[in-house]
């Protein structure tokens, strides 16, 4: 598949995903947290598009509320620790002993699985959304803090940038004419990545009980409340599960498309 | 034939005919050790090992298998001798004398004296609400000798047998006297009992398992069982239990004959148990699952009595009770503080639990002078009964306009957390769903909910002395008559009080494969008696 249709299709898709989410409250008048025991586990029907859970909430009104929660996750988790990332890369890689310190601390964080990380910080600091989401920036601060390190240890060798410490050039300004423009496209395309990575810890951390609250529609909240019902109502697993797939799935092609786009050197030959 | 299926054929036939592959013909010993083994999936995990020190179900359960009782009640609630070889009432009904039968030991191979029934019932009458009763009688203990002991009260207590041979909440387990000795605030860490298995305590791993192996030295009586009395036969050499809390995993595990019995399965998934032919699905308690709303009257706001008969309002059973499973057949509204099964059910006083009015319960809150105090619930979400109610729960409080948050934990982490008297932020709790079954509420004086003294009542600490005055008049009440007149009262005065919010009750399930032989009906989830073919 060429770079340009990865973009076309995840783009679109993540950007219909995400209009979805925005309009949820006027696209159905119902509220996702709403119980209506009496109508309970209902199949899919004119009234209820997906049916109904196991307490008698309209699946459909909490799938795409669930999608706000997800995406709002995804994006803030890359947005955040992008920021971080990129300030502690840059500040690593500029001075050797601060080196030191910053990429072992980092390298401690990384050494623990994402999850257990993910996990271990809720329990400390308390499940809710922006716990979710500070907890897995502090996962993903290490992983594009070392991307970025990377790229500017190496951008500091080019000659353009030698040239600009001879004539003279304040180090802020070096790093805000000729080091940040270089980092742009490697940590787009990381962000996205990172945004994908976040969307699933968050799912996991809900499905286990450790993320959003239960009340909360979150994709990863509904797919755990369905897990013990899904024999008897298998759509509470399948609608959930199909928008987190499609949503992964277009946030990496968009992920796979831009890389493909900014470094021409990956991109599959034609 | 090619030559591939030629070659099999023959190594495996010319073992066979020599004689020289046994396994393949005869039952191996793996089977034969999987045959001896019960393998049970149990719900919730064991987090404490001291069944005086806690009421949660597993510990209830682990006590069972780990510990013995001097009298046991019947499937009527009548006690008969267990550990005792009898009883014999003098002084008029002021003094008991128990005499232990011969050969019982404890795990370690000591004997059961007189010495550890003695202090374990002192222990256990410091924790438990009939216990706690049946201690207002208490004059002395005396021993005669090491088999025989004295029971002096200062007045009769004709309830003495039936307390001691309680089967539900906690139960009157005799443990050797270094254990019993140990404060009944604190937990018992070791695990010597002289029930018919022994703990396996190197074998326990919190979460995930825990094992006990068959008692050499425990005599079980002669007698049929019947409830808990009777014979405690082991009839298997192994119990295995295994904690799984997803009831998806949990089925398939029973359905692949990997998993024996499983204690709780999830009502919804009974209608697919009861479609496989190796499974029987089967009410072994007959007396069903009663649930409750139980608050804290420690802490704001339900430390306000006009705050609890608010929220009282503003519940229907029907809603927690169709949250759980979809079969009306298995819900039973219940407004009472009794079982359906107690002599003593009745709708005496109910009428603020069957408002069931949101608006009338905001108005009632108002009143009350609620001014945004947190409430946080106690969510067990491993149980999907309990899931579905606590968010119901929520739900209510919510829509009544209360500053509300559902905290999602295991049942181990509630039953910790619930002991904290602490307000909401420095780690307490305002609520939570807990489930009892018909007869740990059958009457006033097993009914661990309907104790009102304050610190020594059941988590939620209510104070109400005429409900506790209540309670002590049933006791000495002379006839049945009388009895019934005094548990009807404390059942109007504990509407007013609302130690709970009674939420109904559900038909409680319980499914094995067929293989399991000597099943029997039983109010506790005991596990002697049970064989395996």
């Amino acid at each position: 598949m060429s770079r340009r249709a990865d973009i076309v299709i995840g783009g679109g898709l993540l950007a219909a995903m995400i209009v979805l989410a925005l309009l949820a409250p006027y696209l159905l008048t119902g509220d996702p947290r709403a119980l209506s025991p009496g109508n309970r586990l209902l199949a899919p029907s004119a009234g209820h598009w997906f049916g109904t859970d196991q307490l008698g909430r309209d699946l459909l009104t909490r799938v795409l509320y669930g999608a706000r929660i997800s995406l709002f996750v995804g994006f803030s988790v890359a947005l955040l620790s992008s920021l971080v990332g990129t300030l502690v890369g840059m500040v690593s890689a500029s001075d050797r002993r601060l080196d030191a310190i910053v990429m072992r601390v980092m390298d401690g964080v990384m050494s623990i699985p994402a999850i257990l990380l993910a996990i271990a910080l809720m329990a400390v600091i308390g499940g809710s959304v922006l716990n979710v989401i500070v907890a897995v920036t502090i996962v993903e601060i290490p992983r594009v803090a070392r991307l970025i390190r990377g790229i500017v240890l190496s951008l500091r060798e080019q000659p353009y940038v030698e040239a600009a410490v001879a004539a003279g050039t304040s180090r802020p300004m070096i790093v805000w004419r000729h080091l940040l423009p270089g980092v742009m496209a490697p940590l787009i395309v990381q962000a996205t990545f990172v945004w994908a990575t976040a969307m699933i810890l968050e799912a996991g951390l809900s499905f286990i009980g450790a993320g959003t609250p239960p009340s909360t529609p979150s994709w990863g909240n509904i797919l755990a409340d369905a897990r013990a019902l899904w024999q008897i109502r298998p759509t509470l697993i399948f609608f959930p599960g199909v928008f987190l797939f499609v949503t992964l799935l277009a946030v990496n092609m968009l992920g796979d498309g831009l890389r493909d786009l900014l470094d021409p050197r990956q991109a599959p030959e034609t | 034939m090619n030559r591939r299926n030629f070659l099999h054929g023959t190594f495996l036939a010319a073992p066979l005919a020599a004689g020289t592959l046994p396994f393949l013909g005869r039952e191996t010993l793996a089977q034969r050790t999987a045959a001896k083994t019960l393998k049970i999936i149990h719900n919730g995990n064991l987090a404490s090992l001291d069944p005086i020190w806690t009421t949660a179900p597993p510990t209830k359960d682990y006590g069972f298998l780990v510990f013995d009782q001097l009298l046991a009640v019947d499937s009527k609630y009548a006690p008969h001798p267990q550990m005792a070889e009898g009883w014999t009432v003098e002084d008029d009904g002021k003094t008991y004398v128990l005499g232990l039968r011969e050969g019982l030991k404890f795990h370690d191979n000591e004997p059961v004296r007189s010495a550890d029934c003695i202090a374990s019932i002192q222990r256990w009458g410091a924790r438990d609400g009939f216990g706690q009763l049946m201690m207002k009688f208490m004059d002395t203990f005396e021993v005669v000798d090491d088999r025989k002991f004295k029971i002096k009260l200062k007045k009769p207590f004709a309830l003495l047998p039936a307390a001691l041979g309680k089967s539900n909440s906690s139960q009157c387990f005799i443990m050797p006297e270094r254990m019993a000795k140990v404060d009944p605030m604190k937990q018992v860490t070791e695990t010597i009992g002289s029930g018919p298995y022994r703990f396996l305590k190197e074998e326990f791993v919190s979460g995930a398992k825990a094992a006990w192996a068959k008692f050499d030295g425990y005599i079980p009586r002669k007698e049929p069982v019947d409830s808990i009395s009777g014979g405690r036969t082991p009839a298997v050499d192994r119990i295995e239990w295994s904690f799984i809390s997803d009831p998806s995993t949990a089925m398939a595990a029973l359905q692949a004959g990997e998993q024996d019995y499983w204690d709780a399965p999830t009502l919804d998934l009974i209608q697919v148990l009861k479609g496989d032919p190796n499974i029987v699905v089967s009410a072994r308690n007959p007396t069903g699952s009663y649930f409750m709303l139980q608050l804290n009257h420690a802490q704001p706001p339900f430390n306000n009595s006009k705050m609890r008969q608010a929220l009282a309002m503003a519940i229907d059973q029907n809603d927690f009770l169709k949250s759980a499973v979809s079969d009306p057949s298995l819900i039973r509204p219940c407004y009472s503080y009794y079982g359906g099964d107690s002599p003593y059910a009745g709708e005496a006083g109910a009428e603020i639990v069957k408002v069931g009015k949101l608006n009338q319960a905001k108005i009632a809150l108002k009143e009350a002078g609620y001014a945004g105090e947190k409430v946080v619930i106690l969510g067990v979400m491993e149980n999907p009964v309990l899931a579905a109610m606590a968010q119901v729960a929520e739900d209510v409080m919510r829509r009544m306009g209360m500053n509300v948050q559902l905290v999602a934990m295991d049942f181990a982490t509630m039953a910790q957390r619930r002991t904290s008297r602490e307000p909401t932020d420095k780690g307490g709790w305002s609520a939570f769903v807990t489930v009892w079954t018909g007869s740990d509420i059958v009457n006033p004086a097993v009914h661990q909910m309907l104790r009102a003294g304050g610190p020594t009542a059941w988590f939620g600490w209510p104070n109400d002395p005429e409900m506790e005055a209540l309670r002590d008049q049933w006791a000495n009440a002379a006839g049945l008559e009388e009895q019934k007149k005094f548990a009807t009262a404390l059942q109007v005065q504990a509407f007013k009080t609302l130690p709970y919010i009674p939420l109904g009750s559900l038909v409680q399930m319980v499914a094995y494969r067929k293989n399991l032989t000597g099943v029997f009906p039983c109010p506790v989830a005991a596990y002697w008696n049970i064989g395996k073919n």
